[in-house]
């Protein structure tokens, strides 16, 4: 009985100390370097839609000029038939591996791993496409379809 | 100051909560009898894993990077490590289902849902749905075997602290998610940039994602037109969110907060067209049917509320009865 009332003085503080020891090891270095992105695996943090939109919000998009050899009308990519699996579990997924590209680019670097886990999404491997930048009113382009400006800031063509 | 005041109060006052709790048999009975309805909706979950990878795998060799829990399945082709993981996250969870009594049984169903998650959050992206399931299934194991036999207080008393831990997990993450929203608002309002206090704030949160996952949803359009529809939604969301972990503590709020969760999901669906169904259930009877919540007065939740409940109790004199 002595044993089991001293398991259980422990095992009391074990709820608390949990929480504490989770927000510490996700939550607390998560939210000094938040934007950082990557989550530890078992630490997850859990910090979606952290940061509200701007109204000048840069995205970035990717668009397919030349596929199967063929000159075609520019296409995106995810209305290309070019991804693996186009589902809307996966989108949110494509378009943070578009993202991370279209930053990658726009510092400069043109072949890095940005480029290589886009290009991996890719189930044809022939084809050229232009990475752009585009600057919009989130609720402007939702409600009219409008963007302030779109330019494009590389092409790439896998062979 | 206040807040930090009452988490304190709420967290030292907490040995007494489950001391007085476990002093009637009715909360450590009615936690026993909501454990099994767990392993069962696991099984579920366990079989639906197994049938869509049978007939449909999700992901594909190459994109397989395993993480440490699961480094042992590239001693297998791939195909066989699918068969294996999803085989054992069946059968553990079947058993379980069926001697949940027994913690041998409930550990095993910890271990078949470990590997699995740990297999499902090889290819890229965390794997945050099923993690949901994880630390509870985890703190389930804590739960002594004394089904078949008349509890004394101390068998109630260790009942009720693990069942506090399978609650524990949704109280973390949902304090977690909502203090980062408060912390990278603050960093936006002093910015000067569209912040989680705007009133269009949850417009432009819609507005941004739906093209992302190029879906619709139902109310989504009519709050971007109507920004001032979501502002209230969005700012009421946000205080449950950081109060979950205060709520997690003050068994009054169980039930309060379980409704907002459940509330919460359904319209991330209709407002994001996002849907996590499994979590849903799991706060249905963790949070909805907590074994704490002892059927008070609408009043006695609202007074024990964070804030709410201070100015319900000073300024509109809502007193108990």
């Amino acid at each position: 009985m002595v044993r089991s009332s001293a398991a259980y003085r422990i095992r009391i503080w074990a709820v608390p100390l949990f929480c504490a020891a989770y927000f510490s090891v996700a939550g607390v270095p998560a939210l000094v370097h938040l934007g950082s992105g990557e989550e530890k695996y078992l630490f997850y943090h859990f910090f979606v839609f952290t940061e509200v939109p701007s109204r000048e919000q840069v995205g970035y998009a990717v668009y397919v000029t030349v596929a199967g050899g063929k000159k075609i009308t520019p296409t995106a990519i995810a209305d290309a038939g070019v991804l693996r699996a186009d589902d809307w579990h996966n989108r949110p997924e494509y378009q943070r591996r578009t993202n991370a590209l279209g930053r990658e680019v726009a510092a400069g670097n043109l072949a890095g791993v940005a480029r290589e886990a886009f290009e991996d999404m890719l189930t044809v491997r022939s084809l050229t496409y232009e990475v752009r930048e585009v600057r919009y009113d989130p609720i402007a382009r939702y409600l009219t379809g409008e963007v302030h400006s779109e330019k494009n800031i590389a092409t790439f063509t896998i062979e | 100051m206040y807040f930090l005041q009452k988490l304190n109060r709420a967290t030292i006052d907490y040995p007494r909560t489950i001391e007085a709790y476990a002093e009637a048999p009715h909360a450590a009975s009615r936690a026993l009898q909501i454990i099994p309805f767990l392993y069962f909706f696991l099984l579920y979950q366990a079989f639906s894993a197994f049938a869509s990878w049978q007939r449909m795998p999700l992901f594909t060799a190459d994109q397989f990077d395993p993480r440490w829990s699961v480094a042992w399945l590239e001693a297998f082709p791939f195909d066989h490590a699918v068969l294996i993981v999803t085989s054992l996250f069946l059968a553990s969870a079947f058993l379980a289902a069926l001697f949940f009594k027994h913690r041998w049984a409930r550990a095993a169903a910890f271990l078949g849902l470990f590997f699995y998650h740990g297999f499902m959050s090889s290819f890229g992206a965390p794997e945050h749905n099923l993690l949901m399931w994880v630390y509870p299934m985890l703190f389930c194991i804590f739960i002594p075997d004394v089904w078949d036999k008349p509890l004394d207080v101390l068998d109630r008393k260790k009942v009720l602290v693990a069942f506090l831990g399978v609650q524990a997990y949704i109280g973390v993450v949902y304090s977690m998610a909502g203090v980062s929203k408060l912390w990278r608002g603050l960093e936006q309002f002093v910015a000067g940039q569209a912040h989680v206090f705007s009133p269009d704030a949850f417009a432009l949160h819609i507005a941004d994602w739906l093209p992302t996952i190029g879906s619709p949803s139902l109310l989504g359009p009519m709050i971007v037109e109507h920004p001032l529809l979501g502002w209230s939604l969005f700012l009421g969301s946000l205080y449950f969110q950081v109060c979950t972990l205060y709520a997690l503590f003050r068994p009054k709020l169980h039930l309060v907060w379980g409704v907002y969760l459940l509330l919460f999901y359904i319209l991330n669906f209709l407002t994001m067209g996002i849907v996590y169904i499994d979590s849903f259930f799991l706060i249905a009877a963790l949070w909805v049917f907590s074994p704490f919540d002892r059927e008070e007065p609408f009043r006695e939740r609202v007074r024990e509320m964070p804030l709410i409940g201070f100015l319900a109790r000073h300024v509109l004199k809502y007193t108990a009865r």
